[in-house]
């Protein structure tokens, strides 16, 4: 392969442009992963994504993560529990259909970015929930309710 | 295009604008002289030839601008890329235990 494949860097201007926008905005945790996994089996590639999914820590409750692997033609969302209520898995279908439609006609960038705008609006506008004095009183309400 | 307009008035139409308004003075045949070789080469070979250059660069350079070097089925060697990703990905991968968690989501492939 010639040098100078993978992602243009106005593309990836672009695919970082829309992953802030949808924190900012929606206060929704996206990243995105562009590259091939190494797998034996491409039967293991949802297993790999969820993966990296809990490979984001402390994030993956709330997390949106989608996968693109040009090279192996498959594309991923994964949803944590807190996510998958503001993006449900119906949205994430709609969102991987625009994507591998414009894959499919070479448009990687283009594809990610009309995703991540797909979900964004799903998502609906908030205020991002990164907030640990925000966290802490819900988890204390549930420590005191557990304790009757 | 100034290729294109260098050669129109090389070939052109300045030095009869003395006749009339009408055009030419009866009886006078216009450009009896023809076309040198030179001339019709540039009016009718570099003219157009100009003109479908810079048709195909408007057409050409968007997606070149877009950077749309990705064809579906070619293979990918670039090393992995992840926007908003964990600040060291291969041991945050390496770490990871995927539990119990469910997860929600979609796949798809093209």
């Amino acid at each position: 392969m010639e040098a100078g494949e993978g992602l243009s860097p106005r593309q990836q201007e672009r695919i970082e442009q829309a992953v802030e926008r949808c924190k900012v905005e929606n206060g929704l945790d996206l990243s995105v992963l562009v590259g091939d996994l190494e797998l034996e089996d491409l039967g293991q590639f949802r297993a790999a994504c969820e993966r990296l999914h809990a490979a984001l820590g402390e994030r993956s409750r709330t997390a949106v993560l989608f996968v693109v692997a040009p090279g192996q033609r498959r594309v991923e969302i994964v949803t944590g529990p807190e996510a998958r209520r503001r993006v449900p898995d119906r949205v994430s279908a709609l969102a991987v259909l625009a994507m591998t439609g414009a894959f499919r006609e070479g448009d990687l960038g283009g594809g990610i970015v009309e995703a991540a705008k797909q979900i964004a609006v799903a998502a609906g506008r908030r205020a991002l929930p990164a907030a640990p004095d925000k966290a802490e009183p819900a988890k204390t309400e549930v420590a005191v309710r557990s304790g009757h | 295009m100034l290729a294109a307009a260098a050669a129109l008035t090389a070939c052109g139409g300045d030095q009869r604008v003395s006749s009339n308004q009408l055009g030419y003075d009866t009886g006078v045949a216009p450009g009896t002289e023809g076309l040198s070789l030179l001339e019709g080469l540039a009016l009718y070979v570099l003219a157009p030839g100009a003109i479908l250059l810079l048709v195909a660069a408007l057409v050409w350079l968007p997606g070149v601008l877009r950077g749309t070097s990705y064809r579906p089925g070619r293979a990918w060697s670039a090393p992995p890329l992840w926007f908003g990703g964990p600040p060291d990905p291969t041991a945050a991968v390496e770490a990871a235990t995927p539990g119990s968690m469910a997860r929600g989501g979609a796949s798809g492939s093209w």
